[in-house]
């Protein structure tokens, strides 16, 4: 075995995460000095002056997990309340609000949302408190799952279109420079809030946007138009693909339906 | 000689795209055992955690048979104030329809939860020889110079992003099956790169050329399907 020595898995925090000098250049959009100039991520440099794909890959789970941890425990609290597994929990409570959204035209739904409301209700096969906490736990960690899906597929699309554009990078550098873009995202925790909820969630989307056409437009070389066409077109493309698949579903319902 | 010692950092490595596990599967005494092993211990590590976290989703939600109850009941309660459908043969269709979910996902309980731990090394065997086999003789023809037996050993790191899979053993987690066949991509395509020493142009061809020929085989058998029923309705 060639690969350089035995500790790569477990080579200290340094080794999975950029540093905080690192971390809070990103956020101030000095990407250059976050991300580095470095051409070839292979080669091992000091800690601090540039960022690898590891260290990209630890930074999605980490901000992944630290944005999911006080929804995680307001989940199980809330959970624990119900008495049941929280998918189910939470389920109970959204079909309850769209039945009370809806009101009078909620009719058919009357009997779905008491079913609903009496799976809630029945007593899970373990202590209601522990599986609340394993469903919590489990809902926790789809978060830097479904964040690390968003690092990769959308990245790859980026990827694509900036090669299109004549961009020359690594898969590599390009991975790891993106990664900060999920910094921001730290601030979705407070989703949950009210009214300071979507007030952070949308500055959390919009000061990563701003991160992700930095860190494009610096490790592609990119002019910031190219860049931000790079990273809204993928976006763009996804929504056509969507619109064309549920129209297509409704023309095939309503055909069905005639 | 197997080195499963190292096949975490194989998988770890193989993740952030660098070029050293390759390397390391190309240089083995026997690439091809290597990958098939690494595969298999993966996919069975993957088939215990699916095990575990079925049996603790069973533990996390009602009894099935419960909950199946209070779904005929709402469904009675629907048939009678709103749908005109025929009830009994719906409800037939409900209870079929559970049964399968139930025992597919584990939740149902039973031996059949078993199954997953022979079936997933079993279907990540497939995916690997059919992406590697492919991704030769694309990589050859596309004037690679790597063996059968190399590319076999590197692309056996295709199945490292399935490594996330293990975190099944909570309930309710799942891992995106579209970040799991983007990443393996990613993988063959530095694995063409590497064993067949190919520009990054050509690499790129041959590691989407397993996805198009299977696309172009779904296609071509689902037109014969077609056909055949077309032809057979008409006589």
């Amino acid at each position: 075995m060639s690969v350089r020595g035995p500790n790569w898995l477990t080579s200290g925090a340094g080794g999975w995460l950029p540093t905080l000098q690192q971390v809070s250049d990103a956020l101030q959009l000095h990407l250059p000095a976050a991300i580095g100039t470095l051409d070839d991520p292979e080669i091992a440099e000091p800690l601090g002056t540039s960022t690898s794909m590891r260290q990209g890959l630890g930074l999605v789970l980490l901000t992944g997990l630290l944005a999911g941890l006080v929804p995680f425990l307001v989940n199980w609290v809330v959970a624990v309340r119900v008495g049941t597994a929280l998918p189910l929990a939470q389920l109970s409570r959204s079909i309850g609000d769209q039945a009370n959204v809806m009101g009078g035209n909620a009719a058919f739904l009357q009997p779905w949302t008491e079913t609903i409301q009496t799976i809630a209700g029945l007593s899970p096969n373990a202590p209601g408190w522990l599986a609340a906490g394993l469903s919590a736990l489990g809902v926790w960690v789809n978060q830097p799952l479904s964040w690390l899906a968003a690092w990769i597929i959308y990245g790859l699309g980026i990827l694509l279109v900036s090669k299109l554009f004549g961009a020359t990078v690594t898969l590599q550098h390009f991975y790891a420079a993106t990664s900060y873009a999920y910094l921001p995202l730290i601030l979705t925790a407070l989703g949950p809030a009210p009214c300071l909820g979507p007030l952070a969630i949308l500055v959390a989307l919009i000061w990563s946007l701003f991160v992700y056409v930095r860190a494009v437009q610096h490790v592609t070389h990119l002019d910031t138009g190219r860049a931000i066409l790079s990273v809204i077109l993928p976006v763009v493309f996804m929504m056509l693909v969507g619109i064309l698949l549920v129209g297509a579903v409704a023309i095939s319902m309503a055909r069905l339906a005639m | 000689m197997l080195q499963p010692k190292i096949y975490p950092e194989l998988i770890g490595r193989a993740l952030v795209l660098d070029a050293d596990p390759f390397v390391t599967m190309v240089e083995d005494d026997n690439p091809w055992v290597e990958g098939l092993f690494l595969t298999v211990s993966l996919g069975f590590l993957i088939g215990v955690a699916h095990w575990i976290g079925s049996l603790l989703l069973t533990a996390s939600l009602p009894p099935a048979d419960a909950v199946l109850e209070a779904i005929l009941q709402g469904w009675q309660r629907f048939s009678q104030n709103i749908s005109r459908a025929d009830s009994s043969t719906v409800e037939a269709g409900i209870r079929q329809t559970w049964t399968m979910v139930t025992a597919f996902s584990g939740y149902g309980g039973g031996w059949f939860r078993l199954f997953t731990i022979v079936a997933t090394p079993f279907s990540l065997l497939i995916q690997w020889l059919i992406a590697g086999l492919i991704i030769f003789a694309v990589g050859r023809a596309l004037g690679g110079r790597g063996t059968l037996n190399q590319t076999m050993g590197a692309t056996a790191l295709m199945v490292a992003p399935h490594a996330f899979s293990l975190l099944t053993v909570i309930p309710f987690v799942s891992v995106s099956g579209l970040l799991l066949f983007v990443w393996a991509l990613l993988i063959n395509y530095r694995a063409a790169e590497v064993v067949h020493a190919l520009p990054w142009q050509r690499a790129i061809w041959v590691a989407l050329a397993p996805v198009a020929i299977l696309l172009l085989l779904a296609f071509f058998v689902s037109f014969l399907i077609g056909s055949g029923l077309m032809i057979g309705g008409a006589a």
